[in-house]
């Protein structure tokens, strides 16, 4: 069966200019990700993990390359195009949780709905809500304030959000790095069981034990992809 | 459209939750804007009013004042009519389509128990058409109860009808005693009739139809501004037209009298009748604006300041909800959420409280400004605060939402606590200093220029002794044979008594201006309209008058034989006589008449409403028609030990009016006095703001600057090095704000009175008083902020705690 691609790097270059220095933290990034993958990118510090997942979420533009996601070239888009293919298509999950502590679970959750280009009925935001605190086992927490739950519960919480749009892909950057290695391994376990679920997901990690619950692993180094393993096979 | 909408919806519940958290941020947001609103719509209110609310009479526009100038030895006055030469413009039918004719008449109402003293005004039917009167009982005069038809009807106002007579539902048809005179009520007005304040801001309480007869043949020895005339042009006749016909007619008739002054003309000056009721008033509304505006900008800098300091604490919200997927506009949105919460509470608070201001200042508005009475919120002040706080929540959200970088946004995301977030870039911290000091310094400066001649006004002597001075006039009921004795029976029996040191027969207190007459010098040369004053031989001495040179009048001891003396202040001595001495030469109050100059007395500086003083003054024994006297008491004198002297001299008698000079002296400063509370209440309060605001900036500043603070005092800076350093760098801006302030207050003097015929006069103290201040502001809220980082432990500093 033909996979369908959901994103296409081609080429893909960033640099930084400090001082009058040229940074090169990308140097002809190519990747493809498609429909049901489960990616990990690891590398040491410094080497553009998470410049490469920002410019994968449109929260910076690379310098030179091309750039599709969804069928949509997006070198040439407005602030605003960006944010909408955001909404749409991808879903972020943070090293650091990033829920918003004045709202309710329920209300961080439905947070990228309320962006929609065409809105829904507050019915139709109550089922996504729940059907997502569902997939995470937290149906019960609906009401409560981030800073009340533990850390593993406000990664949940987190990843509740980053499903609730049905997005194309999910960006995952450093999903245990605040977590105790319980809570670490429970959320890990949770993103591969989405994953077989049907969920696209690209994950940056220097967790090698982590890393390896991809089914695809790529290894960054200096701003390059050095080498790019798929269930243990190379592509 | 309708995304951003639903997006703003949900917004407003989620802003509502979290300012809920923020109760000190909410509290300075809504406490600053809410004052300043309640201050702006107080005067956009009067400003309206005043200014711009059209009059509330059909074609209001085409209503002219009919009054006339005077001019004697080439210097015109205006406001002073005559009441036979507004009989003819009343009687015209070439320039004029319809007039009302009418004359102030207050007096007692006698039937009422306290016989109250209202203010009246006679009018002719015209009065009630032309303003198309609203009435609440019965009817307004009819062509048959007009001037010369010897009807005494009266119309009483909603007000009076309430107080005096009880509401009474059968009061049509009764009769009521005004003054001496019988008059049948046929009417009560609406209470929501404003009548034109033609005369002055005190509301008419009663009209009464003209009893006595009017021709263009008697009547002219009186020209009083109590007399005038409200009418409307013939189409197609402008008031210049009318003025220049009306005005040669008029003075033809005033030539053509007997006895007429030499070098004297009068003529008509027709004005509009809105502008005949804004007065001067326009100049007093227009700088309570202007200083309410610049309070306003004072308060939108300090939200300013607020907001970008909550948008920097924002910033971490802002960028999940970008992450996410929010537009540039659905942040605007949801800062626009919060700042529309917050001051639509600030305009709804802002609101109640200048409603209440209103009320509280009621009657001192009604004083300084035309047009205050039924005093409310009119709604287009309402809309139109609304409309100013709206665009400043827009303004707020838009400034706050800029400072954020939106395509850096991500920069707050990744990790946990690093970097320290947003912050309020130097350059706007330090423009925001600027502008606050720079709007400060502009305030205190206009304020000082407006105070200095009020607190002159106010600390100058008045150039006699009120203290425990009574005037008294007494109502002599039908008694109109041997007032002379009566009045000598009444000022020995006062002088009796224990509690009292003197008295004397006054016509009036020197505190009554307006009683003006002719002078002319001993070959009947008119030396101009000189305020004058009509006492007893005792005046002076009981109101401790100075007499400069010469003595007090001769006794009057009899109304057949009054000394033919007259005693001038020193000033009409000094344009009259110059260096000569003036005892002894002739003047006369009318021609042909002669009076010699027995003393001058010192000059008397009575305050009234915009005018300088007036300083030449004439007097003249007081022969005595009216039964009233100036009391110099020891002790306090009981009301009904006076009415018992009265009534033993003659049980008719009665207290017309009694009042200290002392309260009227006060009456006199009122608007002095105001204007003065209402200047320095704003001052205060805009320096409170600046000064709050200044405080907010610049503890911001410091509060970014801890962890380099700490690391000095890590490495044994000393805290006065430390102080000096800060406060060195904070006061740049604030010297830069005062600077720009001094060249606004300048150049906004220069366009001022370019434009305006205004005089605002600004002096070194201004200065002087100006600029320490607000340099000690600005170093206090420099010192404060510095001094809580550098009195705790330093780690504190270097841990950001």
């Amino acid at each position: 069966m033909t996979k369908l691609s959901k994103i296409k790097l081609t080429n893909i270059t960033k640099k930084f200019l400090t001082n009058e220095m040229e940074t090169h933290a990308l140097q002809g990034v190519n990747l493809e990700i498609f429909d049901g993958d489960y990616i990990s990118i690891s590398g040491p510090s410094g080497c553009g993990k998470s410049t490469l997942l920002t410019i994968l979420g449109l929260l910076d533009t690379p310098t030179s390359g091309e750039y599709i996601i969804a069928g949509n070239n997006v070198s040439a888009l407005t602030v605003n195009e960006r944010a909408t293919l955001r909404n749409e298509h991808i879903g972020f999950v943070f090293q650091s949780f990033n829920l918003i502590d004045e709202l309710s679970v329920f209300d961080n959750i439905a947070l990228p709905l309320r962006y929609r280009q065409q809105p829904l009925s507050s019915k139709e935001i109550q089922s996504r809500v729940i059907s997502c605190l569902e997939k995470v086992q937290m149906s019960h927490r609906a009401q409560h304030k981030p800073n009340q739950l533990s850390g593993g519960q406000q990664q949940r919480i987190a990843i509740a959000r980053a499903l609730v749009n049905d997005p194309a892909i999910l960006l995952v950057d450093e999903p245990t790095g605040n977590l105790d290695s319980k809570n670490g391994d429970a959320v890990m376990q949770m993103l591969s069981e989405l994953n077989r679920a049907g969920t696209t997901i690209c994950m940056v990690t220097h967790d090698p034990r982590y890393a390896d619950m991809a089914t695809t692993k790529l290894h960054l180094l200096d701003g390059t992809m050095a080498e790019e393993f798929s269930m243990g096979l190379a592509v | 459209m309708s995304s951003l909408r639903h997006v703003f919806g949900q917004e407003l519940r989620l802003s509502f939750a979290s300012l809920m958290r923020l109760p000190s941020f909410s509290f300075t947001v809504i406490a600053t804007l809410a004052v300043t609103l309640a201050a702006l719509a107080v005067v956009l209110n009067i400003n309206y009013l005043v200014l711009t609310k059209p009059l509330p009479y059909p074609d209001a526009e085409t209503l002219v004042v009919t009054d006339q100038s005077e001019t004697i030895n080439g210097d015109t006055q205006y406001g002073f009519q005559l009441l036979p030469t507004q009989f003819h413009i009343y009687s015209d039918t070439t320039y004029i389509e319809e007039m009302a004719l009418m004359s102030i008449s207050d007096g007692k109402l006698r039937d009422i128990e306290g016989t109250p003293f209202i203010d009246g005004l006679r009018v002719s039917p015209e009065y009630f058409s032309l303003l198309n009167t609203p009435m609440l009982l019965g009817r307004y005069f009819n062509k048959n109860e007009g001037v010369n038809d010897q009807q005494s009807v009266a119309v009483l106002s909603a007000k009076t009808w309430q107080e005096h007579f009880k509401s009474e539902p059968a009061i049509i048809g009764q009769f009521t005693r005004i003054g001496n005179q019988q008059y049948k009520i046929i009417g009560v007005a609406a209470p929501s009739f404003s009548d034109p304040e033609v005369f002055g801001h005190t509301a008419t309480e009663v009209w009464m139809s003209f009893s006595q007869e009017i021709s263009t043949t008697q009547d002219w020895d009186s020209i009083t501004g109590g007399i005038n005339g409200i009418a409307r042009l013939k189409a197609g006749i402008a008031i210049k037209q009318a003025n220049m016909a009306l005005g040669e007619q008029i003075n033809d008739l005033y030539q053509s009298q007997e006895g007429v002054a030499p070098d004297t003309s009068i003529g008509a000056r027709f004005v509009p009748l809105k502008t005949k009721i804004i007065d001067d008033s326009d100049t007093m509304a227009l700088m309570l604006l202007a200083g309410v505006i610049t309070l306003l900008f004072i308060a939108v800098t300090n939200i300013t300041n607020l907001f970008f300091s909550r948008a920097a604490e924002k910033q971490r919200v802002m960028a999940i909800q970008a992450a996410v997927g929010a537009q540039p506009k659905h942040l605007f949105a949801s800062m626009f959420a919060e700042a529309f919460l917050l001051i639509s509470a600030a305009w709804v608070i802002g609101l109640v409280l200048s409603g209440w201001i209103m009320l509280w200042l009621e009657n001192d508005l009604q004083y300084m400004f035309p047009r205050m009475q039924n005093l409310q919120l009119d709604a287009v002040t309402v809309v139109a605060s609304g409309i100013v706080s709206l665009l400043i929540a827009l303004v707020m959200a838009k400034l706050a939402v800029k400072q954020v970088n939106y395509s850096k946004l991500i920069d707050d995301l990744h990790g946990s606590g690093k970097g320290t977030g947003a912050q309020i870039s130097a350059f706007t911290r330090n423009l925001l200093v600027a502008t606050q000091v720079s709007l400060a310094t502009v305030l205190i400066l206009g304020a000082i220029a407006v105070l200095s001649p009020v607190f002159d006004r106010l600390a100058k002597p008045v150039g006699f002794n009120s203290d425990l001075v009574t005037y008294l006039r007494v109502d002599s009921g039908a008694v109109e044979e041997g007032v002379f004795e009566y009045a000598q029976q009444i000022k020995q029996k006062l002088a009796n008594l224990p509690e009292v040191q003197g008295v004397a027969r006054a016509l009036s207190t020197p505190l009554a201006m307006g009683w003006k007459n002719y002078l002319y010098d001993s070959n009947n040369k008119m030396l101009g309209i000189v305020s004058t004053g009509m006492y007893d031989q005792d005046f002076f001495s009981v109101l401790e008058h100075p007499i400069l040179a010469g003595r007090s009048f001769s006794d009057i001891t009899n109304s057949d034989a009054i000394p033919q003396e007259i005693i001038i202040s020193e000033s009409l001595a000094k344009r009259v006589f110059g260096n000569k001495p003036a005892i002894g030469q002739i003047l006369q109050a009318a021609q042909n008449e002669p009076l010699t100059v027995v003393g001058v007395v010192g000059d008397i500086r009575v305050p009234d409403i915009g005018y300088d003083y007036e300083l030449e003054r004439y007097y003249l024994p007081y022969p005595g028609d009216q039964l009233s006297f100036t009391i110099k008491l020891n002790a306090p004198l009981a009301r009904a030990k006076i009415l018992n002297v009265l009534t033993t001299i003659n049980p008719n008698f009665s207290i017309s009016r009694i009042y200290d000079l002392d309260w009227a002296l006060e009456r006199r400063l009122r608007e002095a006095k105001l204007v003065a509370i209402l200047t320095v209440s704003l001052v205060l309060l805009a320096l409170t703001l600046a000064a709050a605001g200044i405080y907010g900036v610049l503890s911001y500043a410091v509060q970014m600057r801890r962890y380099e603070l700490g690391i000095h005092l890590a490495l044994g800076a000393h805290t006065h090095s430390l102080i000096s350093m800060v406060v060195k760098q904070s006061m740049m801006p604030v010297c830069i704000g005062i600077l720009s302030g001094l060249v606004i207050a300048v150049m906004a003097h220069l366009i001022g009175s370019q434009l305006w015929v205004y005089e605002l006069r600004a002096n070194m103290l201004s200065f002087a008083f100006a600029l320490p201040l607000m340099g000690v502001i600005a170093i206090i809220a420099c010192y404060w902020p510095v001094k809580k980082v550098i009195t705790a432990d330093p780690i504190k500093a270097l841990r950001n705690e």
